[in-house]
């Protein structure tokens, strides 16, 4: 907000002059006033200096100057409702009672506006309803001395009502400041003229102070002091471990010659070309021999001859014997469990269950992949529609199943619900039967009542 | 064989099923073998896999001969005996590798350039890609040694998540690699781990490596034919896998493991600095110093590019830091930044001279000055603290704990500390002059600290000590923290109970250059983060960003002291500043401050 210029503050000062004020009707005081100030821009900050100045009584001494400033403060907004005036507290403050102003004169910083005249109080209610354009017609002085006692002020209740209610609407931390400037007045004389007038008005100081407080760049008309927050900064973060700490390296990396240069090539193209053969067609035992040959020779061959899972059922169905060394010589790779997987899910067949068969007597199968192999043979034999076909798997699953059992590589307990049911509903079929005795045979439970009923009942009842 | 053959009499003596006999090729294999003399002649056959005519007994020799010398360290020798090969065999794929190896050595490893178009080179001759990112190759580990070159390569430039990349996808085929290589990358991908701080790769890799070693010493078939890995070598090799499990352990803060920190042995520089960083993390500075010894000579080691003297100089910084001399510690880094020049200097001093690949990159410039910057702000010279960790964030843009140090820096810089309000030239401020006289008299009072906030936001982003890049930094930051697991969404029963979640290792934040951060230090970053956001946001005025922050910041469960005191402080004054008076005054209520302690207690006490 830029302040008053000191020409635009001495012509503010030429209009609210005691002489002026005196002599000049309420017009032609607003005639001069909008000569000087034609700008509706520049009113806010005339406005504000007005107020500073009816604030101090010094700055303002005569009754008739501090009611030309109020008017002024009307005059300026004069074409909005006077709710709308940013000034309008300024009359209510005015226009409340002395006697209910008393209460609160405690708290009276000096800075407040002073109390004014009853008649004073009965023009500015009449400006503020815009009653009659009379009493413009009069001067200051004239008003002041007035005699208004029997007459009633005009009712401003409801401009009230409106200027209240746009004052709630304002944040609190907007209405909460006072001026920065405080009256400071010297109780010693300064000077030998001032002696014993303490109140004694200098023109001449007067106008600097009004000078000082009002125009300049860092004048304080526009200053405030409010209550605020004293903010403190956070601390800094503590971080245990963010320096970093150095380590020399231990290892020294660098560029390496490759050592299978012009080796090995040649039989591990054989093995690959093989492979791919095996993949698509059944190997002589001669080309067997030969696959299963060079893998004992190298035992990282097996990693390097084209095989991945989803080529494994291709080649247990061409080649079984193929696959099953392939898969020992897997048996310690990270991908043997995707082997396993594919294995598990691929067709049940002569060939995938010799191979899963074959893989059981030589290494330690994990239970769950035989068990999950199991129950995929069981449940393709109860499905499959084809007749011939069934009989078929029905004998494949008991003789494998059997097989199992005899080599000890599953436990019966664990499967024994499942197999049982299943020779059940194949007994007509010769195999299963015979793996139905052979279950009979190693159930525990079976054994342990057979020879309680045995020794133990004859006894109890 | 003969095991296998159990099944088929098995089959033969219970189920007589003529449907289970195998066809007879597969039982008669040893008979026919016999007549295996006309196989060779198959392969001269449509050979659909060798691109290349075979390897004659000369050009074996050539080979052999090459290797010999290779490994004697002849390389021009070697360099000749590989372009007279290559010759003979130009579209060999590894004679091409090879050579491009020897002539790289030959150069004595400076001529990095050429010896990376010679890589790219196989890659294309070999029809592979470049960084491993296609699959249909990976079934052929042939070629594991040129993406180890390549790796190493990158290494040394320091592209160490490229290089990563590269042995990760690697490593998933590392079975049918030759096992000296396989070795190699196992071992250099735990390094890459360690350097970029994931140290639970770094640890599952260590034991892959204890894997393998325990495998080779079981299979004693390949035992002669690698002299190099006698017995001797292999307990080195375990010295540096101990080495490499207690820099793991330290990096994840679990310093319980004494085991592998007492089988710490030698007197090596590297095993004394993971000891000392051992004392230092637990608190034993004077002892760490100890173990860090006398200051080295300002020199650069030529075979892995590092000088001794500038982590000196740092190591015993952060040391001196923590003793409370962190003026002595400033001194040091600066030191060590100095070395660190002169070593960079001197092994490029113009653009003309090709430093060796280990020399490609020695400067540590960043990270000392990293610490630099950490040491300077806790010295409380924030502008000098704000040029480092500026220049710092260039590299590790993707540290929240940096942006927040940034923004502290502003935040220091413009309020060094909290006693300002109460010094004596602030309290003259209230008046600040007088003017005119006797009953003219009038007092100016100063406006308070209104007078110093500066709140001109700036638009745009402009690197400075302003509160509008502190602003933006500690939005950076918060962006960088994963999610508040406070607003992440209760995981369902059901599936809770379906699949129990699979064990994951402890999920660390990256916070380059500096060691992961765990989910307690993430926690704790933001918190801080939130105080500075809401502080920051007071100050530029942002009064509805300033409550959001306080009030996240406020339901965090492990605040120290002093954050719940600010946040009810912040949350207060944003709260009348948006005219919420009655809130206010129950927020600053001084029933709800009880401790204003800026560290966190052992034991979290009741809230409230």
């Amino acid at each position: 907000m830029a302040a008053l210029t000191v020409k635009e503050l001495a012509s503010l000062l030429s209009v609210l002059s005691e002489d002026t004020t005196q002599a000049q009707n309420f017009e032609s005081l607003a005639a001069s006033f909008h000569h000087y100030f034609p700008n509706k821009q520049e009113r806010f900050k005339v406005g504000q200096s007005l107020v500073l100045l009816l604030q101090h009584r010094d700055l303002l001494p005569h009754p008739t100057q501090k009611l030309a400033a109020v008017f002024i403060l009307y005059e300026m907004y004069q074409s909005d409702p006077v709710s709308a005036n940013p000034f309008a507290t300024v009359f209510l403050n005015l226009l409340q009672d002395p006697a209910e102003r008393k209460e609160a004169s405690s708290y009276d910083l000096q800075s407040s506006i002073p109390p004014v005249s009853a008649a004073e109080r009965y023009f500015l209610s009449n400006l503020i309803c815009r009653t009659s354009k009379e009493m413009l017609k009069k001067t200051p002085a004239e008003i002041i001395q007035m005699d208004v006692s029997n007459k009633q002020p005009m009712d401003i209740s409801q401009t009230q009502l409106f200027i209240v209610q746009r004052q709630s609407e304002m944040p609190h931390s907007s209405k909460t400041a006072i001026s920065c400037v405080l009256a400071d007045p010297e109780s010693k004389p300064t000077s030998f003229e001032h002696f014993g007038k303490p109140n004694m008005i200098n023109p001449d100081v007067q106008r600097d102070t009004a000078e000082v407080l009002l125009t300049g760049r860092k004048c304080s008309v526009d200053h405030t002091l409010r209550p605020e927050f004293i903010r403190l900064a956070p601390p800094l973060h503590i971080a245990e471990d963010e320096l970093v700490w150095m380590f020399p390296t231990d290892m020294e990396f660098n560029v390496a010659w490759d050592t299978t240069m012009c080796m090995n090539t040649s039989t591990g193209f054989e093995v690959r070309r093989l492979m791919a053969k095996a993949f698509k067609g059944v190997l002589t035992p001669v080309q067997q021999q030969q696959i299963k040959k060079e893998l004992d020779k190298d035992v990282k061959l097996v990693y390097n001859i084209g095989l991945a899972p989803a080529k494994l059922p291709d080649l247990v169905e061409n080649n079984p014997l193929v696959a099953i060394e392939v898969l020992l010589k897997l048996m310690n790779s990270t991908q043997i469990t995707d082997y396993f997987q594919v294995l598990v899910n691929m067709e049940m067949s002569l060939h995938s269950m010799e191979v899963v068969n074959r893989l059981t007597t030589q290494v330690d199968l994990p239970s769950e992949f035989v068990h999950l192999y199991i129950s995929n043979c069981i449940t393709t034999c109860e499905t499959i529609k084809d007749r011939y076909f069934q009989n078929r798997l029905v004998r494949l699953t008991c003789v494998f199943l059997q097989s199992l059992i005899r080599n000890k590589t599953i436990d019966v307990k664990d499967i024994f619900i499942e197999v049982q049911a299943f020779c059940i509903e194949f007994s007509r079929i010769r195999e299963a039967a015979a793996l139905f005795r052979l279950l009979k045979s190693l159930d525990p439970n079976e054994k342990e009542q057979s020879s309680k009923d045995g020794d133990g009942g004859g006894k109890k009842d | 064989m003969r095991k296998g053959s159990v099944s088929c009499e098995t089959a033969y003596r219970t189920g007589r099923t003529p449907a289970l006999l195998l066809p007879p090729v597969f039982l008669t294999n040893q008979r026919m073998s016999n007549n295996g003399g006309n196989s060779t002649n198959d392969k001269m056959s449509t050979d659909e896999f060798s691109p290349q005519p075979p390897v004659t007994e000369q050009q074996k020799e050539l080979a052999q001969q090459a290797m010999a010398e290779f490994e004697k360290g002849s390389f021009g020798q070697c360099a000749k005996t590989m372009s007279q090969l290559a010759g003979a065999r130009p579209t060999d794929v590894k004679v091409v590798l090879n050579r491009s190896v020897a002539l790289f050595y030959q150069s004595q490893m400076k001529q990095v350039d050429e010896f990376r178009h010679n890589i790219h080179t196989v890659f294309n001759m070999a029809r592979i890609s470049p960084d491993l990112s296609e699959k249909s190759n990976l079934d052929d580990s042939d070629y594991a040694v040129v993406y180890y070159n390549k790796a190493v390569v990158l290494y040394h430039e320091k592209q160490y998540r490229t290089a990563l990349a590269i042995l990760e996808r690697l490593f998933k085929y590392i079975e049918p690699i030759d096992e000296a290589l396989a070795q190699k990358v196992m071992l250099l991908l735990t390094e890459l781990y360690l350097i970029v701080h994931q140290p639970y790769d770094a640890l599952r890799m260590v034991y892959n490596v204890e894997k393998f070693l325990s495998g080779k010493n079981q299979s004693s078939q390949d035992k002669d034919k690698n002299d190099s890995n006698s017995a001797s070598s292999v307990e080195a090799l375990r010295a540096k896998l101990t080495l490499y499990k207690v820099r793991c352990s330290l990096m994840f803060k679990v310093i319980k493991n004494k085991k592998d920190y007492k089988s710490l042995q030698g007197n090596s520089q590297p095993v004394n600095y993971a000891k000392a960083n051992y004392e230092y993390l637990k608190g034993n500075l004077r002892k760490a110093a100890k173990i860090l010894g006398n200051p080295p000579n300002v020199h650069l080691s030529h075979s892995t590019g590092e000088c001794l003297a500038v982590m000196y100089a740092n190591n015993q910084a952060l040391i001196n830091m923590c003793l409370q001399k962190p003026n002595i510690a400033i001194c040091q880094i600066r030191d060590a930044l100095q070395y660190n020049e002169k070593v960079a200097k001197d092994t490029v001093p113009n653009d003309k001279v090709r430093p060796p690949l280990q020399l490609s990159y020695v400067s540590r410039h960043y990270q000392l000055l990293h610490n630099l910057g950490v040491l300077q702000l806790h010295a409380c010279r924030p502008s000098a603290a704000f040029d480092c960790f500026l220049e710092c964030v260039q590299v590790y843009h993707r540290n929240p704990r940096l942006w927040l140090r940034l923004a502290e820096c502003y935040i220091m810089q413009d309020r060094e500390n909290n006693d300002i309000d109460r010094e004596h030239t602030h309290r003259l401020d209230v008046v600040q002059s007088t003017v005119g006289s006797g009953i003219h008299r009038k007092l100016i009072l100063g406006q308070g600290l209104d007078r110093d906030r500066n709140t001109n936001t700036t638009g745009g982003v402009v690197p400075a000590l302003n509160l509008s890049f502190a602003s933006f930094c500690l939005k950076n930051a918060y962006a960088l923290l994963p999610k508040d697991p406070l607003d992440a969404k209760p995981v369902p029963q059901d599936s809770m109970a379906e699949s129990g979640p699979p064990p994951t290792d402890p999920i660390l934040l990256s916070a380059e250059p500096s060691n992961p951060l765990q989910a307690s230090e993430v926690a704790n970053l933001r918190c801080s983060i939130l105080t500075a956001s809401a502080y920051v946001c007071l100050c530029t005025n942002d009064f509805l960003k300033a409550l959001q922050h306080a009030v996240d910041l406020l339901r965090q469960p492990n605040l120290t002291g002093a954050q719940r005191y600010l946040g009810h402080m912040y949350k207060g004054e944003a709260l009348v500043a948006l005219d919420r008076i009655a809130d206010a005054v129950t927020e600053l209520n001084p029933e709800n401050i009880k401790d204003v302690s800026t560290t966190l207690q052992e034991v979290p006490s009741d809230p409230g």
